[in-house]
């Protein structure tokens, strides 16, 4: 089976899916099946294609004409990873689908199961054409109205509509700024491939280059969700579609956004020659990643909604990878070979994001189907009852504060560590390096509060009505598949960083192509990624586990040394009370100080709303808080 | 052999870090006017902690596992220090950003063994911890990182010695801030604010008792010597003698005197609010930027 066969063979199961919808009608449960089972045939056969591209190192170019309109394909290294990643999120998307639209009313899941197909065709869409014309108007429009419908029906309409037609408006206005900036290209004519744009914008002035970069930066910028804008619809969508849609969102849409930077930056830019200014736009791009990630990560620690604290911290780790790719283009701009790294460290975080996101909302949705509420306030100590999932949201928790030995580490050190070095001479550099840093300590609040208030401290038993426990074994399966790549990308980055480098010797025109994939193994200003076999660093993070695990043998054998006992006991509150429903540490008043010191960062509205409780009946109110 | 170094590492601080709490307590009875206990004070406390009842209100693995995962994090990060001047066996393998991640993921371990208890008092505490290594962290790592951009390598010790290859504007404000936060790296008065024992109880620890806060106990005490050892390598790095033994010695001596002064202060100074305590962190972060942005202009 060759590459493009495999293409048609993904986009045809797809269909299939489609159709067998229609024709299924009301047997929901066989909607379901035939849904799960042919869309996880079309991501197989997804994968598959990625694999043949990244394996011969061929990439992949056709036309295609419809109706007398030209569509230019082209699948390359870059698109081949990000399609991979695809591929695995949908899968487990899919997989989870089928588990957790059991309990949800017929009419829904009917209509989930004619719009799912057609949102995994608009990615693949999105992901191979090579125009801003008319191909990619049809993927943009396919992608866009599909997941606007799937927002629509993640809630009862009442909560649902607003965000979804926000959602909506936002697409469609990205769509205008991408598809009209090619326009400022001198001669350009709708549906020019990428490199013939870039061709031709090297003719059209540097003004004109300028006007057409920071239109499609907007555009797909409002994609990825770049301050200010990602915080206009990010939060209210990926809150609203439910759980294994929101995973989808965050975990791929978000990086089809960041494919369209770099495919902009990296890509086309180089066509246009002298009207690029690799400084300019190196900065602009440090500037609003570094905005980026620090007010997405503090607005997610406002957040009591567990859903919206996992999408406004989408918005931050997103920040990373903007941040990452200028600060990649200002180093290639002064000649250092540290370009590669952190341009590695950004499609790496993508990656890994893709993953642990995904992973981050399925337990959420897992945590939604078990005890119907969203409110971290209301929930805690489940990690008794639901142990498994429990125990996969603290891997991805750990793994997305970047601790030592896991996925989050590796990324991030590429990204941050580059910042320092490549910084030893540029302020800005080093300045967002540290905000970055600083900022690693937001993601970890975050999910210490998102696990621990959750999965630890003690109250869902005493605040929830229905009788938890843990969720069925199809819900499971899809989170340990992705917990299980989580672990590869955090224990083989040698492996993940050679998988990187030979899709960017796949691409063509990459601008950084002299301090591609070679010069990774080299040894630029003291900092060598490979060492031989012995890897160094964020790449040897068996050696730190390994570290940490012999100590704590040492710890235990140290509290075991004299031979204690355990005994259980109350928890104890000073002998005048025991622990009930009246004094347990709720969600509210955590980091509440640090909370009023970063009012100004905005999204301070903390209200908890739960599908069975609606707009206006709410009276929950905020009682003071404990600092 | 150059796995002993490793051992070194551990053993010297492992020994030294309860006798430094009995200095400390000890500087802190004269000042108000008591005899105070023994020096070894503090290795009878753990000795007798190992051996009482472990009590568990929790029921969870978690409760459980916090104390060993605060206190091999906090040991992992000793391990790959450049003690007396001799870079660690483990430099290869590791470098800064290790070294700040293993801090952060001590802290993280002794607010989730918190949060596990249930107890809200410990919650109070945990919530304290985060925005105080929230706040701080920054500082100390813009303090390496002084050392990174003057060395450009994150290799550890490099960095230290980065720290004060300079002694240019940017030395002295970040020795000045870094001094202030050491006050509060080492949790003691003014800002021992998450654990505050008259108000809420000794917050995150609450619940512990037995073997379990041993090991918490043993954490805090590395960590109050780490910090110190800290500064003492990085802007006092120019005392050292060259000669390995006499290097740790010198380095002794300079923790000592270290320790003495954060007694005093601490005796001397009453508790801030957490919100009073956040603008005054606010303020390191801020400084601690600017001394970076000096360093980095070459002043």
């Amino acid at each position: 089976m060759t590459g493009t066969e495999a293409l048609w063979l993904s986009l045809l199961s797809l269909l299939l899916s489609f159709l067998a919808t229609i024709f299924l009608g009301k047997r929901v449960h066989l909607v379901r099946l035939a849904g799960t089972i042919l869309i996880s045939l079309g991501c197989f056969f997804l994968a598959w294609q990625g694999v043949m591209i990244l394996g011969t190192g061929q990439p992949l170019e056709l036309e295609l004409k419809l109706a007398g309109i030209h569509i230019p394909v082209l699948i390359d290294g870059l698109s081949a990873l990000f399609l991979l990643l695809l591929s695995v999120l949908a899968l487990g998307s899919t997989l989870f689908a089928y588990g957790y639209y059991e309990t949800i009313e017929t009419k829904i899941v009917q209509k989930v199961y004619l719009a799912l197909p057609v949102f995994i065709a608009g990615l693949v869409g999105l992901l191979t054409v090579d125009d801003l014309g008319p191909g990619f108007t049809l993927a943009w429009q396919l992608m866009a109205v599909s997941s606007y419908l799937l927002v629509r029906w993640g809630r009862p309409l009442k909560l649902s509509s607003r965000p979804a037609l926000v959602y909506l408006a936002f697409m469609e206005s990205a769509w205008v700024l991408i598809t009209g900036a090619a326009f400022l290209a001198k001669g350009y004519h709708f549906g020019d491939s990428l490199a013939v744009i870039g061709e031709k914008l090297s003719g059209s002035g540097s003004v004109a280059t300028a006007i057409f970069l920071a239109g499609l930066l907007l555009g797909f910028g409002l994609k990825t969700g770049i301050f200010p804008l990602g915080q206009l619809w990010i939060p209210g969508a990926y809150s609203t579609a439910s759980p294994p849609v929101s995973a989808l969102l965050a975990g791929i849409l978000e990086k089809t956004g960041v494919f369209g930077l770099i495919r902009i930056f990296f890509f086309v830019a180089r066509g246009a020659g002298t009207g690029f200014d690799p400084d300019l736009w190196g900065q602009v791009l440090v500037v609003v990643g570094t905005l980026t990630l620090f007010i997405g990560t503090v607005q997610a620690i406002k957040q009591s909604d567990y859903l919206r604290l996992l999408a406004y911290s989408s918005i931050g780790q997103v920040g990373y990878i903007v941040l990452a790719l200028g600060s990649s283009l200002l180093a290639w701009h002064s000649g250092s070979p540290l370009a590669g790294i952190i341009f590695a460290g950004a499609v790496y975080h993508s990656l890994n994001h893709g993953i642990f996101k995904s992973l981050l909302f399925l337990t959420g949705g897992s945590l939604l189907h078990a005890t119907g509420t969203r409110d971290l306030n209301r929930l805690g100590g489940l990690l008794a009852v639901m142990p498994v999932t429990g125990v996969l949201a603290a891997l991805a928790s750990y793994s997305i504060s970047g601790m030592p030995a896991s996925s989050g580490f590796v990324s991030k050190w590429l990204m941050i560590a580059g910042n320092f070095l490549a910084g030893k001479d540029s302020l800005l550099l080093t300045m967002a390096g540290i905000v970055a840093l600083f900022t690693a300590a937001f993601t970890l609040a975050c999910y210490v509060k998102f696990f621990g208030l959750a999965f630890t401290s003690a109250g869902a038993s005493w605040k929830l009505k229905r009788e938890i426990r843990e969720v069925p074994g199809s819900l499971l399966v899809p989170e340990i598949f992705l917990a299980v790549i989580c672990l590869s990308q955090a224990f083989l980055p040698a492996v993940y960083i050679r998988l990187i480098g030979r899709s960017l010797a796949t691409t063509e025109g990459f601008l950084l192509a002299g301090v591609g994939p070679e010069s990774l193994r080299a040894n630029p200003v003291g900092l060598r990624i490979f060492e031989g076999q012995a890897l160094l660093a964020a790449v040897a993070p068996l050696a730190m586990l390994v570290l940490l695990l012999v100590l704590a043998f040492l710890a235990r054998w140290l509290r075991q040394s004299a031979g204690a006992q355990e005994v259980r006991v109350p928890a104890w509150l000073c002998g005048y009370q025991d622990l009930n429903k009246n004094n347990v540490y709720a969600d509210r008043n955590m980091f509440s100080d640090l909370k009023k010191f970063f009012r100004w960062t905005g999204a301070n509205n903390n209200l908890v709303i739960d599908d069975e409780e609606l707009p206006g009946s709410v009276s929950r109110e905020e009682k003071g808080v404990i600092s | 052999m150059k796995v002993t170094a490793v051992v070194i590492n551990l053993l010297y601080f492992l020994a030294l870090a309860p006798f430094l709490e009995g200095v400390m307590r000890r500087v802190t009875a004269r000042i108000q006017s008591r005899q105070g206990p023994p020096l070894y004070q503090p290795y009878l406390d753990l000795l007798k902690l190992l051996g009482k009842e472990n009590l568990n209100a929790a029921g969870h693995p978690v409760f459980r596992l916090a104390p060993l995962l605060a206190f091999a994090s906090i040991l992992s990060a000793i391990a790959l220090l450049p003690l007396a001047g001799q870079s660690s066996f483990l430099a290869h393998s590791s470098d800064l950003m290790t070294l700040i991640y293993f801090l952060t993921l001590s802290g993280f371990s002794i607010l989730i063994g918190a949060l596990a208890s249930g107890n809200p008092f410990a919650g109070v505490g945990a919530s304290r911890e985060m925005m105080t290594i929230i706040m701080l962290e920054p500082v100390l790592a813009m303090t390496l990182i002084l050392g990174v951009v003057r060395a450009g390598s994150l290799n550890l010790l490099t960095a230290t010695g980065g720290v004060s290859s300079v002694r240019g504007l940017s030395y002295f404000l970040m020795m000045a801030v870094y001094l202030v936060a050491l006050q509060a790296f080492v949790s003691r008065q003014p800002f021992d604010i998450p654990e505050a024992e008259v108000e809420i109880l000794e917050g995150p620890y609450i619940e512990y008792s037995g073997p379990n806060y041993a090991l918490f106990r043993y954490t805090l005490n590395l960590k109050r010597m780490f910090y110190s050892w800290l500064f003492v390598a990085g802007f006092l790095g120019f005392f050292l003698p060259g000669n390995p033994v006499l290097n740790l010695a010198v380095q002794t001596v300079l923790i000592l005197v270290l320790f003495v002064l954060i007694s005093v202060v601490g005796a001397t100074h009453p508790r801030f609010r957490m919100d009073q305590a956040l603008r005054f962190y606010a303020a390191l972060v801020l400084l601690s930027l600017v001394a970076v942005g000096l360093g980095v202009q070459g002043w």
